[in-house]
Formats: structure tokens, C-alpha cells, sequence
């Protein structure tokens, strides 16, 4: 076994692994191509005496340089997402520079060491599940690495410490550390064991580990770009990834397949409340009026209020299929009228946005599918119906947007260039469904200024800078003038509420494909989006989207590769990692708590009902009662106690017998050497316990004596005790009760004597 | 044996690095750096699961040789034994932790066993160096592995108690050196009662076919009828008595640069002894070693190897520590034998009679040389 071949193999499928998954999360496969030729250059190359290997004041300044650059990028983006990448980019680099470098044991520590930081990092940014696997395949590829690490530092280490003890001018002869047959077969079995049980064992404390109730998008590790959530400032998670989160089938009320409107959008979370500290859009109140209903796999719909149970005008089907994407948000085109799935679950209603929520229902992981009936254009009874805490129309002065600064724009660009045709307030308040009018027009207007060709359709938001007093929406309306979805919904909605109209944000997909050999729209991980809706009535809200469609259908279209006509093939493998894995959250930590707890129980339950029948059998075969019971079972533990003493005094028999050189001696024989020599038994025992164990190799007779180097005492008490094992085992004298008494009394003197500690 | 677990640096770096990604785990979403903490933490179990079982079922036994030499190394051997059926045992490590006297030998660089298989013995060696003779004690002595991942190491500690007797380093004379000392001893001037190629008659005896016919009594066997054949003896080997005189303690020496220096001259005293013994041996002369002030060796004059080892070992054996006695007399090798008597510091013409030649332990480098400028 060539230990030092193996290692470098080893470490460099670890790096090389590494390298896989921050490249995965950085979705740049470059960085892989990159760095992974250099690693690999580096370790085939600078390996062995005449390699090429950098030298060392080059490698110190290329790692110092490196930690200098990070610094300075991560002052320069502090944002947790920013420093992580930087920090993946520094490791990336080291590693690379490693490779490169002649290598002692402590390098090698060193590159796995900056190998394990970089996977952390990738794990940081992406929970995908290519990214997963990698992560995964790394732990397995660390674990012989580690191993082989050790030996071959250990070797190293022990050939320096003997060069370094002989004296100048000497040679020391030449010593190999040895190997034992079959040094591979160990290790992989080393290996295999350790890797199967560290997972395992993480696996476990990935279930323990603490984790605040998600509720809201999901659990940990959401990979779509989808969010229930908005933070202005965190804009770096636009996903680009072309990958199909989910294939929707709409049905007409004939139910009839086809393709309705394009593109379409899916409604998945409503947020209506805006934290200027904190530039952060959320639901207020989200769920707090809810209400509960359980889908069966052949309950059919279940609907959302009794009230539109017969609903038929103008009803659509809506047949979701999840792909990559695994949520606990349902997407709804319009307003949902029942639910149905083919798993038993419990979704949630709230009954003042319309949201939809899988709560899972004792179900682990998020429903695959299922089937929605929604209104195109609900009547305000069906409304009504379905969401009743909608709540009143609010009046023009009690709406109102935060920041100042959007306020002043929203009354300036609508004097300036708004429509000239708007209800003045008297007009309204003489007939307020004028009302109505006002804020379709504005909404309109607003949506036609920014998606007309001022702003721009932007992903890259690095221009973006937070600042003391600074508002994101400020900076888009005007400063940068180009953004993505977020801010130009969110700027709409800003203007809206400014001018008094109430407007919330909607998160959720947008299609612009429609598969039609499967009569599927196409919902792709990049397709997560955002737009508006306003309320123009008391049970209406309409819809707007002020982002550039054009420009966002030629982002979409350039991001897709030759890699998308394959990735249905991986589709449920992603899903299923989606689901139970990306997906795990408090609440699937809640059902897996208590499945545990029900398989326990019905185990306990199992167990009892089985005592319970023995004991009825039991009870009938003896025909007495209880008393019959505790009868049998009086003289079951006696059995069982007389029968545990004979194991005991067999097996303390074979011992003596071991112990006193008879191994093929009789029962008879072992019985009474275990009474008659019991003492030496225990003598040895107390030997054992203080340290001073007799070797197997060497005679009682001279363990005594060589105790004598340490204690006096001890030395004269085991020699005493081995005389009488002597004469016991060789002299044929049988030792009378006293005398094994005394015997034993010199143990208890032996044991003084040791623990009196070491005279001489 | 006793077994104790040890927390490393790399385990405690590990540690830290396991808290810090715990930090970011509890405050970032991300359920694979979960995993990734969670990975890292089972890693530190795993380590002291899997360093501690491999050790649970080891044993090591020590060889020690009887006899080393100072300044030459002393191979210590360990048998390691795997007594598991199913486990291997990785990187282990064997190390002294004591050596007594101290400053007789510094602790000897640890042995290592990169594997040792299920139900296997595996020998592992590791090298002392004895600065100087004596007897050297061997203790307590550890094995230890930190397999498989470095962060916590186990450790199983074996009392065993032995002790190897370092012989003094006999430097080789200088070329005619021991000719000019042995004097007349060394033509020898005995025979010996055994049949040899020599001069002086020892039987008669029937000739047998294939005895040479120089060797047939004539007038015997003309007037006994047979042939008769003349046995004769060996020629005795010269003889060397080396008297090492101790009776002064060092103290008492009048040596420049104290006490140390004193001692330095009375162990250059012995070395130069035990080089004369080993000059003559190698001649195929018999020896002899008579130490006064201290107890030695009661042998007479003998030839061979294992003359030489007893009063190495005699000479290794000399405590300088212990009380002299000035009274031990010195028994007289004989008149065939060439004496040699070495001093401290001073002559003592008194001793070894009136043929004796007296060397002072100042002339060791003198007499002799270095055995790497012999080599040259």
C-alpha cells in the first residue's frame, strides 16, 4: 500500500469535489474548468522530489495577497451573501496555490482543511440538489482522506523524531514502519464504516437541530427564486437557473385543455406591508384568519366555502404539477374556488389575501400536485364567499405609503404627466363608485410609466448601495432607473399607496412557454416573479405588471442552454430532495416527532397486547388465577437465577482454567480449580486494576518478582499468593476453608500494598 | 494498562471551526450547511469512537537486548498485536516515557505501526541511544494513535519494567601499541594440557593412518615393535592482566576542573580498559580484569568472547558512586602474565608488580583512536 499515492489521489477527489459544489452553487461551471485544471496540473505535476512545484516565497505571497483581496472585497460587500462568495473565491484560489506547493503533512491538512471551508460556503449559498450531492460525495471522499492523512503524517513524523535523535555524526539504521497483511482490505472496511456512520450519525442531528417554524415560503434551503418574502437589499438571490420549478394544465369549465392567456401568472404569496428600516415587504396578518381543509386521495374537490360549492360560471381547472420546485405555497392563477389532491393533506385558507398553504397534515415532504377550481372573474359574492376578512374599502386618507420621498414622486409625476381625466375628490364623494375609475387609471398610468421605456429591465443590482436614510424603491424611481421584478412591482405599488389607492405585491411564476404536445404552461425557476394588484373595489383587485415584459422574455430566453431538453430526467430525484430534504423544516420536524412517538407507542401497544395474551394463556393453562401467575412466575426467576449462577460458575470455571494453564480440564476439575485458586483470580483482577496487569507471556513467579521494582510490598504479597497457586495447581493440595480464607486475606494485602502506592 | 483520551490541537481548531459553522447554520437558511454542521459534528464522535475501539483489544510487549554499547544504538523492538477478529488498528504509536537514570539516554524517538491487522503481531522498532554505560531502566512506555481523522487521540499505557546493561565503548589501539605493553606475554611461555601443533611433549599414543611421520617415536617403536607417535601440546596463548585502579574516589583525585572533570577521567580510565581487553581478545590473547576500590570480577585469566563480555559487563557494571575500599588486594596473574595497570590521575607503582606497565586514563586518546578516524 503506497500511502503517500493514495493521499494525493485522495485529497485531490476531495478538492476536485469541493471545487464541483461551489461551482454548482455559484451556477458557473468556469470556475470549475478553471480551478479544477489547475488543482489537478498542480497535484500531478509538483508531486515527488523533482516536481514542479512553486516556491515558497511565491506561494506566501499569492495566499497573502489573496486574504488581502478578500478583505478588501468583503469590506467593500459586507453582505452576508457577498462575504460567502468571497470567501469561496479566496478558498478556490488557495486551494489552487496549494496544489502547486511542495507538500508535508501539515499542507495536506491544510488543503483539506480549506477544501471542507470551501464546500461550508457552497452550502451557505445553495441547498440545490446538485450542489447537495456533491456536498455529500465530499463528506464520503473526506473521510479516507482524513484516514490516510494520519497515516502517512504519523510516518512522517516518526521518521523525523529519528533523524532528529541521533547524534551528529552518526547514522541510524534503517527502520520501516511496519504494515500488517492486507493494509487496503483494513482501510476501505475503515473507511466504509466510518463513512456510512458519519452520515448516520448527521443524518440524526440533522433531524434534532433547531429549527424556527418556517411557515412562510418553506423550510431551510428554498432553491427557486421564489420568495413569501421581499428584502429590497438583497436582491443576489434573482435566480438565472432555467430549470422547470412546476407544469400547470388549464382546463375550461368543458374541461378542455388549452392555452388561455400568455403569459400566465400563478399567484403564490401576498405582501401588503412595507418596513422601510428594513426596505422589506411581508404579509401583515398573513394567516392569522385561516381556515383549515383536508384533501383525500379520492375525496375529489374540497371547497374553500360552502357558498361556491355549485359554482359553475366561468370556472376553470388548474392542475399543477411540482417539478424541481418543492413549496408548502399553492399556486393559484386567479381566485381558487376548491382544492383537491391525491394525497391526504390539510391546506390553509386565509380568508383575507386568498393564500393558499399546504400544513401538511402528517405528511412529511410538500404535495407533488394538485388541482385547483379558480373564477377568472369572480363575482363579488364568490368573494365574499371565499375571502370575508377582506375587509372594507378603506378611504383615500387612511392609505398611505411610508417614505416621504415616494409620496413627493408619486403627486409630482401624476401632476406632471398623470392622466388628465381623473375624478377630482368632489366627484367621488357625490359618486363614489367614481372612485373606482380614479384608481384603475392610476394604477394604469403607473404601470405604463414604468414599463414604458424610462426604466430599465435589470438583474445585476451591484449599483444598489445601503445607506443611512436610504430607501431601495427611492433610489429605483430616481437614481438607477433599472432593476428586476421586486423593485418594479414594488415601486408600483409604492406610487399606488402614495396616492392613496390600496395595492399590495404578489410573489409568485410567470410562463412564458406552453408545451403543446402536453397542453402544459412551462413555469421555470427564473420565471419566479413579482407584480401588483389594486384594489378598485370593495371585492375586486385588479392586476398589473410593470415590469418590461419584452426585457424580461429575452433574459429568460438567454439563459436557456442545451441542458434544458434534459433536466426532466432528474426532475423527481430534485423534487423529492426539494421536498424532504431542502424543504425540512419545523413542521416537518413536528410530524417526524411524532411518527417516531406513534411508532413507539405501537411497539409499547404491540408489546403489551403480546404480555397481556401470555399471561391470559398462562393463566388459563395453570386454571389458579393470579396467584397461579405469581406462582409461575416465582419459579421462573428462581430457574432463571439458579440457571444465571451456573453460567456464572461455568463460565468462572473456564477462566480459572484459562488463567491457571488447564485449559482441557474437566468440569469437575474447573469447578473446583475456580473455588480452590479463586483468590489468584482476583489477585490478577486487582493487578489489572492498578496498572500492573501480568502479561500473558510471562510466569506468575517472575510478574511477582518484577513487581518488586515498584512495590516491596506488593512484590511479597503476589509472590505468597503464587506459592499457594503453586502448590494448589502442581502440588495436588487441596486447601481447606480456612486456608482459602487466608488466601484471599493476602489479596485484601495486596491490594493495601498497591494502593500505599510505589516504595522501594 | 491504563487508557486515556487526549483533545489535540487540530481538535481544538476543529472545534472551533465546527462552532463557527454552527453559528451560521442556526442564522442563516440553508438546510445542506445544517447537514454540513451536522457532518462536522458527527465527525468529532466518530474520531473517538473509531481511535479508542481499535486500542481496546491491543498489546504491545517490549524487547529490550541484555547488552548495548555506549554511543552505539540500541534497537528496542515492539511486538504489537491486534487481538480484535474483525478490526485494524491504524498509526500507532509506541514511545518510551521514561529512561532512568536520567541523562543516561534521552528518550528514544517513538516507534510506528502504520497497520496492524485483525489477529496480528507486527514488530515495530525504535532506537535508543546510550550516552554512557551503565545499567538503563526502562519504564512505563504508551501507545498511541490519533487515527482516523487527528482530532482526539487514546492512548494505552503498558507498565513493564526492563533494563539492558550498557557496555563501555572500547576504542581500538593505535597500531603496535598493544605489542609494546604486553611485553614478553606476548610470545607466550606455557603450554597447555591439549593436543596442539606445538613444541612440548605432551603423550605417546599408537600411530593412526594419516599421522605424519614426523611425528613417530622411532626408538619407542622399534623397541615396543608398533608404531608409536608423539603427542604434543598447544602452545598457551599470551596472557594480559589489565588492573584498573579505583581506590580513590573522585573526590580525592587531583584532577583540574573539579569534580566533573574527575569523573569524565575515571569513565575514560574504564574505556581505556575495556580497550585494552578488547585489543587483546581480538589478539586471541587471554585476559584478565581486576578493578581495585570497587568490587569486580573474581575470574581467572581466560580467552574468547565470552571472557571479554564478562568483564565488559564487569566494567559496565561499576557503580563510581559507591564507598572505595583501598584495602582490596590484588591477586597476581603470574609471572607469564604481562600486566597492565590503569590509573586516574595517578601512578601507583606499587601495584601490579615490578613488570607491570602503568597508563594513566589522560593517555586514552593517546593509545588510541576514534573509530571514525579508524574508519578513515
Amino acid at each position: 500500500m503506497n500511502v503517500g499515492t493514495w493521499l494525493s489521489r485522495s485529497v485531490l477527489a476531495a478538492c476536485m469535489l469541493a471545487l464541483a459544489a461551489f461551482s454548482a452553487s455559484q451556477a458557473d461551471a468556469w470556475v470549475l474548468v478553471v480551478a479544477g485544471s489547475v488543482t489537478v496540473a498542480g497535484f500531478t505535476l509538483s508531486g515527488g522530489p523533482r516536481g514542479l512545484a512553486l516556491p515558497p516565497w511565491a506561494v506566501r505571497v499569492a495566499v497573502l495577497g489573496g486574504i488581502a483581496w478578500g478583505a478588501l472585497e468583503v469590506f467593500a460587500r459586507p453582505g452576508a451573501e457577498d462575504a460567502a462568495r468571497t470567501v469561496g473565491i479566496v478558498v478556490t484560489a488557495g486551494i489552487c496555490v496549494k496544489a502547486w506547493d511542495r507538500r508535508v503533512p501539515s499542507d495536506w491538512r491544510q488543503v483539506l482543511v480549506l477544501a471542507m471551508v470551501l464546500c461550508a460556503s457552497a452550502a451557505l449559498h445553495s441547498s440545490d440538489f446538485l450542489v447537495g450531492t456533491l456536498v455529500i460525495a465530499f463528506a464520503a471522499a473526506l473521510v479516507p482522506a482524513a484516514m490516510l492523512l494520519q497515516v502517512h503524517a504519523g510516518s512522517e513524523a516518526a521518521a523525523d523524531a529519528r533523524r532528529a535523535a541521533v547524534p551528529a555524526g552518526r547514522r541510524a539504521p534503517a527502520l520501516e514502519s511496519p504494515l500488517g497483511a492486507a493494509p487496503a482490505r483494513g482501510m476501505r472496511r475503515m473507511a466504509a464504516l466510518g463513512a456510512l456512520a458519519g452520515i448516520a450519525m448527521s443524518v440524526l442531528a440533522f433531524a434534532v437541530f433547531p429549527r424556527e417554524l418556517a411557515g412562510e415560503g418553506g423550510g431551510r434551503g428554498r432553491v427557486s427564486g421564489f420568495r413569501a418574502n421581499i428584502d429590497l437589499w438583497s436582491g443576489g438571490r434573482i435566480s438565472q437557473s432555467s430549470r422547470v420549478a412546476m407544469t400547470v394544465r388549464l382546463l375550461d369549465p368543458q374541461d378542455r385543455p388549452g392555452e388561455l392567456t400568455m403569459p400566465l401568472r400563478m399567484r403564490g404569496a401576498v405582501l401588503d406591508s412595507y418596513d422601510p428600516a428594513e426596505a422589506r415587504w411581508s404579509g401583515s396578518g398573513r394567516f392569522s384568519r385561516i381556515r383549515r381543509f383536508r384533501t383525500e386521495p379520492s375525496g375529489g374537490f374540497e371547497p374553500l366555502a360552502q357558498r361556491v360549492r355549485d359554482e359553475r360560471s366561468n370556472v376553470w381547472t388548474q392542475e399543477v404539477q411540482m417539478r424541481s420546485l418543492a413549496s408548502d405555497r399553492v399556486f393559484s392563477a386567479w381566485m381558487p374556488l376548491a382544492i383537491a389532491c391525491d394525497e391526504t393533506r390539510i391546506f390553509g385558507l386565509d380568508r383575507r389575501t386568498g393564500e393558499l398553504v399546504d400544513i401538511g397534515g402528517g405528511r412529511l415532504g410538500r404535495p407533488g400536485s394538485y388541482r385547483i377550481r379558480m373564477q377568472a372573474f369572480p363575482s363579488a359574492a364568490s368573494v365574499q364567499a371565499v375571502l370575508p376578512a377582506s375587509g372594507p374599502l378603506p378611504a383615500a386618507g387612511d392609505v398611505g405609503f411610508p417614505v416621504a420621498r415616494v409620496r413627493e414622486i408619486a403627486a409630482r409625476v401624476l401632476a406632471e404627466q398623470g392622466p388628465g381625466n381623473l375624478p377630482s375628490d368632489a366627484e367621488i364623494a357625490e359618486d363614489p363608485s367614481l372612485r373606482r375609475v380614479r384608481a384603475r387609471r392610476i394604477a394604469a398610468f403607473f404601470e405604463s410609466w414604468l414599463s414604458g421605456g424610462d426604466f430599465r429591465y435589470s438583474t445585476d443590482l451591484s449599483a444598489y448601495r445601503r445607506g443611512e436614510g436610504e430607501d431601495p424603491i427611492v433610489q429605483f424611481l430616481e437614481v438607477r432607473r433599472s432593476g428586476h421584478c421586486e423593485l418594479f412591482a414594488s415601486a408600483m405599488a409604492a406610487l399606488c399607496l402614495a396616492s392613496g389607492i390600496e395595492a399590495r405585491v404578489v410573489t409568485g411564476f410567470i410562463a412564458t412557454e406552453y408545451d403543446g404536445v402536453s397542453d402544459r404552461y412551462v413555469f421555470r425557476e427564473s420565471g419566479a416573479h413579482a407584480w401588483v394588484e389594486v384594489r378598485v373595489d370593495e371585492f375586486q383587485w385588479m392586476t398589473f405588471d410593470p415590469s418590461p415584459l419584452a426585457e424580461l422574455l429575452a433574459i429568460q430566453q438567454a439563459n436557456r442552454t442545451w441542458l434544458d431538453g434534459f433536466r426532466w430526467i432528474l426532475d423527481p430525484v430534485e423534487f423529492t430532495w426539494n421536498s424532504r430534504f431542502a424543504g425540512f423544516d419545523a413542521r416537518a420536524q413536528a410530524e417526524l416527532a411524532d411518527r417516531a412517538g406513534e411508532a413507539s407507542r405501537a411497539a409499547q401497544a404491540w408489546l403489551s397486547a403480546r404480555a397481556r395474551d401470555a399471561s391470559a394463556h398462562a393463566e388459563r393453562f395453570f386454571m389458579q388465577g393470579a396467584v397461579g401467575v405469581a406462582w409461575v412466575a416465582s419459579v421462573a426467576g428462581a430457574l432463571a437465577a439458579v440457571g444465571g449462577i451456573l453460567a456464572v460458575l461455568a463460565a468462572r470455571g473456564r477462566r480459572a482454567a484459562a488463567a491457571l494453564g488447564a485449559p482441557g480440564a474437566g468440569r469437575a476439575a474447573r469447578m473446583a480449580l475456580a473455588r480452590d485458586a479463586g483468590f489468584y483470580l482476583e489477585a490478577l483482577g486487582v493487578l489489572e486494576r492498578a496498572g500492573v496487569g501480568k502479561p500473558s507471556w510471562r510466569t506468575p513467579l517472575a510478574h511477582a518478582r518484577a513487581l518488586g521494582t515498584r512495590s516491596r510490598g506488593a512484590s511479597e504479597a503476589f509472590e505468597a499468593i503464587v506459592r499457594r497457586l503453586y502448590a494448589i495447581r502442581y502440588g495436588g493440595v487441596r486447601p481447606t476453608r480456612a486456608e482459602r480464607r487466608e488466601a484471599h486475606g493476602l489479596v485484601a494485602e495486596l491490594r493495601r500494598a498497591l494502593a500505599d502506592g510505589y516504595t522501594r | 494498562m491504563r487508557r486515556r483520551y487526549h483533545v489535540r490541537a487540530p481538535g481544538v481548531l476543529y472545534l472551533l471551526l465546527v462552532l463557527a459553522v454552527g453559528l451560521v447554520a442556526a442564522n442563516r437558511p440553508g438546510n445542506l450547511l445544517v447537514w454540513v454542521f451536522a457532518a462536522m459534528l458527527s465527525g468529532v464522535l466518530l474520531s473517538g469512537i473509531l481511535s479508542g475501539w481499535p486500542l481496546m483489544k491491543l498489546r504491545v510487549r517490549r524487547r529490550v537486548p541484555s547488552t548495548a554499547v555506549a554511543g552505539e544504538p540500541l534497537v528496542l523492538r515492539y511486538e504489537v498485536s491486534q487481538g480484535s477478529r474483525a478490526w485494524p488498528a491504524f498509526a500507532v504509536s509506541v514511545r518510551e516515557l521514561r529512561v532512568a537514570p536520567l541523562g543516561a539516554a534521552p528518550v528514544p524517538a517513538p516507534a510506528f505501526v502504520r497497520h496492524v491487522g485483525p489477529r496480528e503481531t507486527v514488530v515495530a522498532e525504535s532506537v535508543a541511544w546510550p550516552a554512557r554505560r551503565g545499567a538503563l531502566r526502562f519504564g512505563t512506555f504508551r501507545a498511541e494513535t490519533a487515527f482516523p481523522f487527528g482530532l482526539l487521540g487514546k492512548s494505552v499505557r503498558f507498565d513493564d519494567d526492563a533494563s539492558c546493561l550498557v557496555l563501555p565503548r572500547a576504542r581500538p589501539l593505535r597500531p603496535g601499541v598493544l605489542r609494546e605493553l604486553a611485553g614478553e606475554g606476548r610470545t607466550g611461555t606455557a603450554s597447555r594440557p591439549r593436543i596442539g601443533p606445538g613444541s612440548d611433549f605432551l603423550g605417546l599414543r599408537e600411530y593412526r593412518p594419516g599421522d605424519s611421520v614426523r611425528s613417530v617415536a622411532w626408538r619407542r617403536s622399534t623397541a615396543g615393535g608398533d608404531l608409536t607417535v608423539i603427542e604434543r601440546s598447544v602452545d598457551a596463548p599470551p596472557r594480559v592482566g589489565v588492573v584498573l585502579d579505583l581506590r580513590r574516589a573522585t573526590e580525592a583525585l587531583r584532577v583540574e576542573g573539579g569534580p566533573a572533570r574527575a569523573r569524565e577521567l575515571e569513565e575514560d580510565a574504564i574505556v581505556l580498559a575495556a580497550s585494552l581487553l578488547q585489543a587483546a581478545a581480538s589478539e586471541g590473547m587471554e585476559t584478565s580484569l581486576a578493578v581495585l576500590g570497587l568490587p569486580g570480577p573474581a575470574a581467572g585469566a581466560r580467552a574468547g568472547r565470552r571472557q571479554l563480555e564478562r568483564e565488559l559487563c564487569a566494567l559496565a557494571a561499576l557503580d563510581l558512586d559507591a564507598p572505595r575500599d583501598a584495602e582490596i588486594a590484588f591477586a597476581d596473574p603470574g609471572a607469564r602474565s604481562s600486566v597492565i595497570v590503569v590509573h586516574v590521575d595517578r601512578a601507583d607503582l606499587a601495584v601490579g608488580g615490578p613488570t607491570a606497565v602503568h597508563l594513566a586514563a589522560g593517555q586514552l586518546r593517546s593509545m588510541t583512536v576514534d573509530a571514525a578516524e579508524g574508519a578513515r
